[in-house]
C-alpha cells in the first residue's frame, strides 16, 4: 500500500518521494554480502593452496635439481598470490558498498518513520472537510512542505548510495584472475572445429547457394579484418534456419572481452549481405570499448541466426524459380506479426547458450536487438532463464516484445531493471507495432491471435517503450532529419546505431548504467 | 656404472602429494552455496547501484573461476611430478639391470 506522502504528492502536484525510496529498496545488500563471502572465500582457499605449493616447491628443491619444476612451481606462487591479493581488496570494496546500501536503506526507513511522527504530531492525516478554511490551508501548506522535505531527505539519501557505488566501481575494477591463464574448453575446441571446417568446405565448393553464402560471410569477415579488427566466425550453418542460413561472425575477441553484445538485426537483413551490418558491429564494439575507457574490452557478435522476414531480395534466388517465388511469399508474411520472432528467440536462446562457454567467467552479456531483432530478443529472454547469464537487454525501434510478455517483469533471463528500450518518436515502425493496421489488411492474423492469446493481443505484443510496459527508456535523439512523413530512415539500424543513441547501447553493452541517458527510469 | 640420477623421488612425491592438496584447496570456493547465489546475479536499484552490485557479482565470479583456473594448473602440476617421479623411478630400475 503506498504511503500517504505518495498520495498527497500526486494530489499537489509534487514529486513523489516514493519513486527514488523505491530505486534506493531494489538495491540489494544481500548481492553484495554474498559476492564479499565468495571474494573472502577465495582468498582464504588461494592462500592455503599457495603455502602447500610452497611446500612442493621445497620438496623439489631438495630432491631434484631441475629449475622448469621450480619455475612452475614459483608461477603458481606468484599467480596465487595477485589472485588473493585482488579478492581480498574486491572483498572488502563489497564489504563497503553492503554497508552504505544498508545504512541507505536504514535512512529510507527512519526518514519514512520521522514523516509519520510529523504526520501524527500535526494531525496531518485529519479529514480536511471537518476543519475550517484556515485549518484547511494549514494543513495544505504542511502537507506539502513534508512531501517537499522528505523528498529531498530520501533524494539526498540517494545520492549519497550512488556515490558509495561510484567508489565501488572504481574499486571493482580489477578482474582478480586476469592473470591466470585459461584453457579452451575441449567442447568449444570441438564446435569451432567444425564450424570452420563447413564454412571452408562450402567456400571451396565450385558454385551453387552454399558457396554464394560462404563467399557473402567471407566477403563480411575481410571487411572487419581490412578494419583492423579481430573477426571470428561462431556460427555457421548454411541450412540452417528454413534455408536461409544461419551466420554469427564476432568483432573482438570474444574470449578475452570483458563485456559481450549479440547484435540481432531486423527485417530485409539476410546472412548473404551481412557485410552490410559489420560496421554497425565494428561501431558498437568501438562504443562499448569507449564507455570503458579501454580498447579491446568489448566484442560484438552479429547473430544473423533466425528467418529473417522481408529479407528475400537479398538471400538470392533459391534452388528453382518457385522456390524463389514461394519464398518471396512466406519471408513477406512473416513480417507482419511477432510469430516469426517466436521460432526466432529460441534459436537465439539457443546460440547464447553455445557462446556463453567460450566467454571468460564473469564478463557482462547484453543482447541488442533492432526492429523485428527486438522482437526476437524479448522472445529470448522470455524463454532463458537466469542461468543462461544474459546481463541486459537493449530493444532498438521495436515493433513490439511479441507474446507471452505483459511488462518488463515478465522476462525470465533479465531482471526488469535491465530492460533498455529506445525508439525515436518519428520512427514508424513502433507506431505500426501499436496500430491495428496490420490487423484490418490482415484480419485473419488478428482473429488467430485472438482465439489463441486473448482479445486485445496486437500483432507484435507489447511496446516496450510504453510507460506501462516498466522497461527503462532511453533518452537520444535520432541522428537522421526528417524527410517525409512516413520515412523509414527514421528507423534504420544505422540510425540508432550513431551518435548518441549509439553511446548509450556502447554504455549498456559495457554495463556502464551510469553513462545511460535515461528519459524514464523504472520505478 | 652409477645408477643415481641426481634426483630424490620421494620428494617429487611429496611435492606431488602437496599439490594435490593445493589442488583440493583451490577447488574449495566453488563448492560454497553462495558461489551459487552470485553466479549470474544482477544488479538493482539505480544506475550506480546496477553497476556497482553487476561488478561486484562479476568479480565474485571471476575469483571463483580463477580459483578453478588455480585448481587446474595444480591439478596438472601434481600430475607432471607424479609422472616425473615414476619415471626416474623406471630409469633407476633399468639402469640397475644394466640397460
Amino acid at each position: 500500500m503506498p504511503h500517504i506522502t505518495s498520495t498527497w504528492a500526486r494530489d499537489y502536484g509534487l514529486p513523489d518521494p516514493a519513486t527514488r525510496a523505491s530505486e534506493i529498496s531494489r538495491a540489494d545488500a544481500d548481492l553484495a554480502t554474498a559476492a564479499a563471502r565468495a571474494l573472502g572465500s577465495v582468498a582464504l582457499a588461494v592462500r592455503f593452496g599457495r603455502e602447500r605449493a610452497r611446500a612442493a616447491r621445497g620438496a623439489i628443491e631438495s630432491g631434484w635439481s631441475s629449475p622448469r619444476a621450480q619455475h612452475s612451481l614459483t608461477a603458481l606462487i606468484t599467480l596465487s598470490l595477485g589472485v588473493e591479493q585482488a579478492c581480498g581488496a574486491l572483498a572488502r570494496a563489497c564489504t563497503s558498498l553492503r554497508e552504505a546500501i544498508a545504512q541507505a536503506h536504514a535512512d529510507v526507513d527512519a526518514a519514512y518513520a520521522a514523516a509519520d511522527d510529523v504526520i501524527a504530531g500535526s494531525n496531518l492525516a485529519a479529514g480536511m472537510w471537518a476543519a475550517g478554511p484556515e485549518e484547511m490551508l494549514r494543513i495544505d501548506r504542511e502537507r506539502c512542505a513534508l512531501v517537499h522535505n522528505l523528498h529531498a531527505a530520501i533524494s539526498a539519501i540517494g545520492r549519497t548510495l550512488d556515490a558509495a557505488a561510484s567508489s565501488a566501481c572504481a574499486a571493482l575494477a580489477v578482474d582478480p584472475g586476469a592473470a591466470v591463464p585459461s584453457r579452451v574448453s575441449p567442447a568449444v575446441a570441438d564446435g569451432e572445429s567444425r564450424t570452420m571446417s563447413r564454412f571452408r568446405a562450402d567456400l571451396r565448393a565450385p558454385t551453387g547457394r552454399h558457396h554464394r553464402l560462404a563467399t557473402a560471410v567471407n566477403d563480411a569477415l575481410q571487411q572487419a579484418r581490412a578494419a583492423g579488427r579481430t573477426a571470428r566466425l561462431v556460427a555457421y550453418d548454411p541450412d540452417d534456419p528454413a534455408g536461409q542460413g544461419a551466420v554469427a561472425i564476432c568483432i573482438g575477441d570474444i574470449a578475452e572481452a570483458t563485456s559481450v553484445a549479440v547484435l540481432v538485426p531486423g527485417v530485409g537483413n539476410s546472412p548473404a549481405h551481412m557485410a552490410d551490418s559489420i560496421g554497425l558491429a565494428e561501431a558498437l564494439t568501438a562504443s562499448a570499448d569507449n564507455a570503458t575507457g579501454t580498447s579491446g574490452t568489448t566484442a560484438t557478435v552479429l547473430w544473423f541466426g533466425y528467418d529473417i522476414p522481408l529479407s528475400w531480395t537479398k538471400d538470392g534466388p533459391g534452388e528453382t524459380p518457385y522456390d524463389t517465388a514461394r519464398g518471396a511469399v512466406v519471408d513477406s508474411l512473416r513480417a507482419i506479426d511477432a510469430s516469426d520472432a517466436l521460432q526466432g528467440g529460441i534459436s537465439l536462446a539457443t546460440f547464447v547458450q553455445s557462446i556463453r562457454p567460450m566467454m571468460r567467467a564473469g564478463s557482462n552479456l547484453a543482447l541488442v536487438g533492432h526492429s523485428y531483432g527486438s522482437t526476437t530478443v524479448a522472445q529470448a529472454a522470455r524463454t532463458l532463464n537466469r542461468d543462461a547469464g544474459v546481463d541486459d537487454i537493449v530493444l532498438l525501434g521495436s515493433p513490439g516484445v511479441g507474446y507471452g510478455i505483459a511488462t518488463a517483469d515478465d522476462f525470465h533471463a533479465v531482471d526488469a531493471d535491465h530492460v533498455f528500450s529506445l525508439s525515436f518518436p518519428l520512427d514508424p515502425v513502433p507506431a505500426v507495432g501499436r496500430s491495428d493496421a496490420i490487423d484490418d489488411i490482415f484480419p485473419a492474423g488478428g482473429l488467430a491471435r485472438a482465439v489463441t492469446l486473448g482479445s486485445g493481443a496486437g500483432p507484435f505484443g507489447p511496446h516496450p517503450s510504453d510507460e506501462s510496459f516498466g522497461a527503462t527508456v532511453i533518452a537520444a535523439p535520432s541522428n537522421e532529419p526528417v524527410d517525409s512523413a512516413v520515412d523509414f530512415d527514421q528507423h534504420a539500424m544505422s540510425n540508432y546505431l550513431s551518435g548518441r543513441s549509439l553511446a548509450a547501447v556502447g554504455a549498456v553493452a559495457a554495463a556502464r548504467y551510469q553513462q545511460v541517458p535515461v528519459r524514464r527510469s523504472r520505478s | 656404472m652409477s645408477c643415481d640420477l641426481g634426483v630424490d623421488t620421494d620428494d617429487i612425491r611429496l611435492a606431488a602429494s602437496a599439490m594435490t592438496d593445493a589442488a583440493d584447496d583451490f577447488a574449495q570456493p566453488g563448492r560454497l552455496t553462495v558461489a551459487e547465489e552470485v553466479r549470474g546475479a544482477a544488479g538493482h536499484g539505480s544506475a550506480a547501484s546496477r553497476e556497482a552490485l553487476g561488478l561486484a557479482a562479476r568479480r565474485a565470479e571471476q575469483g571463483l573461476a580463477a580459483a578453478d583456473r588455480l585448481c587446474a594448473i595444480a591439478r596438472s602440476l601434481a600430475e607432471a611430478l607424479h609422472s616425473a617421479a615414476g619415471a626416474f623411478d623406471q630409469a633407476e630400475t633399468w639402469c640397475s639391470a644394466g640397460f
